[in-house]
């Protein structure tokens, strides 16, 4: 049921959501994998979606929570096959704080990428992620608190929020 | 900290950039997830209602491909020889059909190729650059195609599946990106006898330009080591096109541009933000990011916009400016709240320079659709008259800006006047609310023409008409 609306829509955001994938996961395979779904998943209920980039944003942190080990086995039926290149991942190695990143917990770091890289407010973090927004709290300055400990080992005072506050 | 990790995730951002087509990507997806479903719920049926006698059945039989001859149309291609370097390797062909008959994970959720060999058939096996590639296809009732690859010198089972889909009279494909081979191998393949072009879109102040030129296929097929830019292709048997697709990437898809937001000629007021989005969707859309191609604002406000989380949204109209002072341009809002990108089919089009152009669209909406017909005239024009089945309205523009209520499904001549009362343009609109196969010049496609509606709506007796409303934006 392809929808032209939606399709425009693919076309125009797609980039943006992938990248929002991106930070979520820290894999590029990964990303376009759940966003793909993601928008699978959305483009049956399209026309009575009242705010499909929340929807979007939730379901694909959602996969990514339950569904993390779960082999990909991808067969395409687009012109090109479903691969992404890697050429950056020898960078993202020595890149301590985007290391540090990829080991937090996935909410977590749905938390942070949301605040931080989205400059979302921490109710829209926590209507997108359907938690409150003592969760959103909790876990941007527990995220934060763990990013400094795993590139400064030994300090685990908690960060001021101060500059994203909100 | 912060300030760091902000950085470091926008930097890690910029650097991801999305494979090609995504939408064909997500619909293929969706069709793949609703059969597994059905499939799912089909097995399930059974399982509730023949369970008990099922296991006199023995082991569950698998979907069989759709029984009957395949459709007329496939027949040129399923009955050409096999193409490809590999093609009169008779034992790599046989071990090919054997291999994927046996294969059970060519399995589109429900459809699958026939687990019999004699009905398969190879369509193209061999090297093409630095990838060896087979093409198969069942042969029956509703024929699928699928895709392998790999290096030179693999045998048929060392492939990997890279593409399942319905066979179409002809195909292309495309191969990219797999053990570290970076080659986008590209793949045209026909009928014997087909005849295979190509040829790049153009875009102007005027109009797409596509010239035809044809492509050498000594050896009945075209195969491209590297497609290392967009390219249009077709496939004609007997002067008719059996098919037409766009093949490889742009260079860089994706690839930030520049906008000035300030709006050309004055036209409403600088949306920094939503300017630089829809600019850099339309480069995208357009693949137009080459040092010659300037970006700039035709019209761009903040208005009022029901539905949107602040009841309000940014709206702009974005041309990409090609070496003839005009080009492709589109127009999007963007919720002042949420972010929610909305488009509209009507703020798609082709334009050429500021002074002369005009332009007329529908806005798009979010919670109910408008009747204001939105007018971007050259700066200079202050009045607009907008003739409908013989009667006209008018409508005062501010530098070239502004609007009226006409009726949806409406068939329109526009004329613009300057302070003197001197013509300064004149366009006829129709109404379009689906995207034509060409979103920026639907006129160059066959099916995409505008329809206006059958139906008359009185005008401009209609209630909601207002024929002196100025520019939108204005808050007070």
């Amino acid at each position: 049921m392809p929808d032209d609306d939606f399709q425009a829509f693919v076309e125009q955001r797609y980039t943006a959501l992938l990248r929002t994938a991106y930070l979520l996961c820290g894999s590029r395979d990964r990303a376009e994998d759940v966003l793909q779904n993601a928008l699978a998943a959305a483009l049956p209920k399209w026309r009575r979606m009242e705010h499909p980039e929340a929807y979007l944003r939730r379901v694909m942190v959602n996969q990514l929570a339950n569904d993390w080990r779960r082999p990909i086995r991808e067969i395409v039926t687009a012109a090109l096959p479903d691969r992404a290149r890697h050429t950056g991942d020898a960078v993202e190695e020595r890149d301590e704080l985007w290391s540090a990143l990829r080991r937090l917990p996935v909410r977590m770091r749905a938390v942070l990428v949301l605040r931080y890289w989205e400059d979302r407010s921490e109710q829209e973090t926590a209507q997108i992620l359907g938690v409150t927004v003592g969760t959103v709290k909790s876990h941007s300055s527990r995220g934060l608190a763990r990013l400094r400990e795993l590139i400064e080992p030994g300090t685990s005072a908690a960060l001021t929020t101060a500059n994203g506050g909100n | 900290m912060i300030e760091e990790l902000r950085a470091t995730l926008d930097r890690h951002a910029a650097e991801v950039t999305p494979q090609p087509d995504p939408y064909p990507r997500v619909v293929s997806r969706h069709r793949r997830q609703r059969r597994r479903v059905t499939a799912a719920i089909a097995a399930l049926a059974m399982l509730l209602v023949v369970a008990p006698g099922a296991w006199l059945l023995g082991r569950p039989q698998p979907y069989l491909p759709v029984a009957g001859p395949p459709p007329a149309a496939l027949l040129p291609l399923l009955n050409s020889p096999t193409r490809g370097s590999l093609a009169a390797d008779n034992a790599y062909i046989e071990s090919l059909r054997q291999l994927v008959a046996e294969d059970d994970t060519n399995s589109d959720g429900g459809s699958r190729l026939p687990d019999d060999p004699g009905r398969i058939k190879v369509l193209f096996a061999g090297d093409i650059g630095a990838r060896r590639i087979a093409v198969v296809a069942g042969v029956d009732g509703k024929p699928l195609v699928a895709a392998y690859q790999g290096k030179p010198g693999d045998d048929a089972d060392e492939l990997s599946p890279t593409m399942l889909a319905v066979l179409e009279p002809a195909l292309g494909t495309g191969f990219a990106m797999d053990n570290g081979n970076a080659e986008r191998t590209y793949l045209l393949l026909g009928p014997v006898g087909a005849v295979y072009e190509t040829a790049e879109t153009r875009y102007t102040g005027t109009g797409i330009q596509r010239n035809w030129t044809r492509l050498d296929a000594p050896d009945g097929y075209v195969g491209i080591a590297d497609l290392v830019r967009q390219q249009r292709f077709r496939v004609l048997t007997g002067g008719t096109v059996l098919y037409e697709t766009e093949g490889g990437a742009a260079a860089a898809p994706g690839r930030t541009v520049t906008v000035d937001p300030q709006p050309a000629g004055g036209r409403g007021s600088p949306m920094p933000a939503a300017a630089t989005q829809i600019a850099n969707s339309l480069a995208t859309m357009t693949r137009l990011t080459g040092p010659d191609v300037t970006y700039r604002v035709l019209w761009s406000d903040e208005i009022d916009m029901p539905g949107t989380s602040t009841g309000r949204a940014a709206v702009v109209t974005v041309q990409a400016v090609t070496a003839d002072g005009g080009g492709p341009y589109s127009t999007g809002t963007i919720d002042t709240g949420e972010g929610y990108y909305r488009d509209h089919p009507s703020g798609y089009g082709i334009a050429g320079d500021v002074e002369h152009s005009l332009l007329a669209m529908r806005l798009p909406w979010y919670q109910v659709e408008s009747d204001r017909l939105q007018i971007i005239a050259p700066p200079a024009a202050v009045r607009a008259e907008v003739v409908r089945d013989g009667q006209t309205a008018e409508a005062t523009l501010v530098k070239g800006v502004g609007g009226l209520a006409v009726p949806l499904n409406s068939q329109l001549t526009i004329r613009v006047y300057d302070a003197t009362g001197a013509l300064l343009a004149t366009k006829d609109y129709a109404d379009r609310n689906e995207f034509g196969c060409d979103r920026f010049d639907p006129a160059a496609c066959a099916t995409g023409s505008p329809t206006p509606s059958a139906t008359a709506t009185p005008w401009p007796a209609n209630p909601g008409f207002d024929a002196t409303v100025g520019p939108v934006g204005n808050r007070e």
